[in-house]
């Protein structure tokens, strides 16, 4: 448990010294994500004649933000195994002590609070500017975050996977952030997708989209968590994160033992 | 004198088509990207609306349509203008074009442009045809449809010259283009009809380019406006003397630009 903990400390602070080397690119990064946003709600204001208010700017908010969190997830943990075997680094974090599965879960906590610290930011410029309606009451937010910690486990699946590739394919990074980038739109992260044919099925079996149903459900409309607990979409949340977390596990463990008796590890 | 340009524009032609036949596997796969990712923007707008409680009707879709597919022409233009300059640069041949060209540099790359703007026009087309089948929608191009788009494409001309004129002093500016393009898919009304913004709207209408085009090839494929009417109500002179200053400041700062690069011999400098 010591050690577990010991790795996740060493990747916060890793976290947080990349971002105080690069602090001009986080703040482009941040600025980038909160006129993007800005930019959206205006042409969904304008496409709806001004009906695009309140509650469906919050419930494209809680979509965006937490599909931030899993973009960044997705492109964090696939980047930095790159970057590692790019500089030659892979090796030797993988022969160390330290298992490598553990590295990269410790790798994902890291990532998970250091997007979620960055998306508050960026809810905190958004929110004021839109005027949204922060109308939930306070005793929501355990269920939230349970909700909220619970729907990124698929994100990290789809880096297991990723980077079970990119061990073995090398350069595989390239993909991910298309992948991330294309989840913005087909999960319903900005606006439920409820009723549309296609693409409503077809967003049940992608990351984040039932997570961020059931965390506007929470939020916007005001279902309990006690409610949500007893939904079926709850049950396909849990399904979802178990079947992205199993193959990516699967993948992983597969990408390992390949590049180990190919003596790829190195290579790239 | 005028069969003295012909060959000129003809070896321009086949080199983008050969450009294009060298790289056809990324054109192709370009093409495809934009095929899938306007549906999805546009799933994305309907249920926007649709949660909202309103009905984004096929009119409204096929304005975005019109919208998208003048953006990705504009823009196609737009970007490869001044990228032009920039390869030639960074490749060492933009002195050789200069000096073994018997045309004036200006002419030659308007040449350029004509035949880079023939192959966008082909392109967009291609992805009109195939997005007004996906979704069932109806679009006829009108003589006054093609002339809109004509002034319009002439316009960005304008502003790709500027942009070429930059990157000669420059030579990288390829984040500016970027941004301008992707900004110009917003702020000009490309994906959702800003008329309603009232006051902005005329701003951006009288100085931001594509903007008055998109709206006014919006009336005439969705509203049935023809060249007469277009003419009456004023749009059509308006949209002629814009792209025609956008033309001329466009070659005042392209020919400026080169004329300084050639003073200060930096013109083989990259």
């Amino acid at each position: 448990m010591a050690y577990t903990l010991n790795l996740i400390r060493t990747e916060l602070r890793k976290s947080l010294l990349f971002g105080k080397s690069y602090s001009v690119q986080y703040i482009a990064d941040h600025f980038f994500f909160v006129v993007g946003f800005l930019i959206m709600a205006g042409l969904f204001n304008v496409a709806t004649d001004g009906a695009y208010t309140g509650d469906a700017q919050l419930g494209s908010l809680i979509g965006y933000l937490t599909w931030r969190v899993a973009a960044g997830i997705i492109r964090g943990i696939v980047g930095s195994v790159s970057n590692d075997a790019q500089w030659g680094t892979l090796e030797q974090i993988w022969l160390s002590g330290s298992r490598p599965t553990s590295v990269i879960l410790a790798r994902a906590i890291a990532l998970v609070a250091f997007f979620t610290v960055r998306v508050l930011f960026i809810a905190l410029f958004i929110v004021p500017v839109l005027r949204i309606p922060m109308s939930f009451p306070l005793h929501t937010l355990p269920g939230a975050l349970f909700l909220y910690l619970l729907t990124l486990i698929s994100p990290f699946g789809v880096a297991l996977i990723l980077t079970g590739l990119q061990l073995v394919y090398k350069n595989v990074e390239a993909l991910a952030f298309p992948l991330a980038t294309i989840l913005l739109f087909l999960t319903g992260a900005l606006s439920p997708l409820d009723g549309i044919s296609v693409l409503y099925p077809l967003s049940r079996f992608l990351p984040i989209s039932i997570g961020v149903d059931l965390l506007r459900d929470l939020l916007v409309d005001g279902v309990s968590l006690s409610t949500i607990i007893l939904q079926p979409a709850f049950l396909g949340l849990l399904l979802n994160s178990a079947m992205y977390l199993g193959v990516g596990w699967f993948v992983i463990n597969w990408a390992k033992g390949k590049v180990l008796a190919h003596g790829s590890l190195a290579h790239y | 004198m005028e069969l003295s340009f012909y060959p000129q524009l003809v070896s321009e032609l086949r080199r983008e088509f050969l450009v294009w036949r060298s790289y056809q596997v990324n054109a192709i796969s370009s093409l495809v990207m934009w095929g899938v990712v306007f549906p999805i923007l546009l799933v994305t707008l309907i249920s926007v609306a649709e949660n909202a409680g309103v009905n984004y009707s096929a009119s409204l879709q096929a304005a975005s349509l019109i919208g998208f597919l003048i953006w990705k022409l504009c823009t196609g233009v737009l970007v490869a203008v001044p990228r032009m300059i920039e390869q030639e640069a960074s490749m060492g041949t933009l002195e050789n074009v200069m000096v073994t060209s018997y045309l004036p540099f200006s002419v030659l790359f308007f040449f350029r442009v004509i035949a880079r703007s023939i192959r966008s026009c082909l392109e967009a087309l291609l992805l009109g045809l195939v997005l007004t089948f996906v979704f069932g929608l109806s679009l006829t191009m009108s003589p006054a449809a093609f002339l809109i788009t004509f002034l319009t494409l002439a316009g960005v001309w304008g502003i790709g010259f500027a942009l070429a004129g930059l990157a000669m002093i420059y030579k990288n500016i390829a984040s500016v283009t970027s941004l301008v393009a992707y900004l110009a898919f917003t702020i000009s009304g490309a994906f959702v009809p800003i008329n309603s913004l009232g006051v902005v709207f005329t701003i951006l209408k009288y100085t931001f380019p594509m903007t008055w085009g998109i709206d006014i090839l919006r009336s005439v494929m969705i509203d049935g406006y023809d060249l007469a009417l277009l003419i009456r109500n004023g749009s059509l002179p308006g949209l002629l003397l814009q792209s025609a200053a956008m033309l001329i400041i466009g070659y005042v700062i392209l020919n400026s630009s080169l004329n300084r690069v050639k003073v200060r011999g930096e013109l083989g400098v990259y």
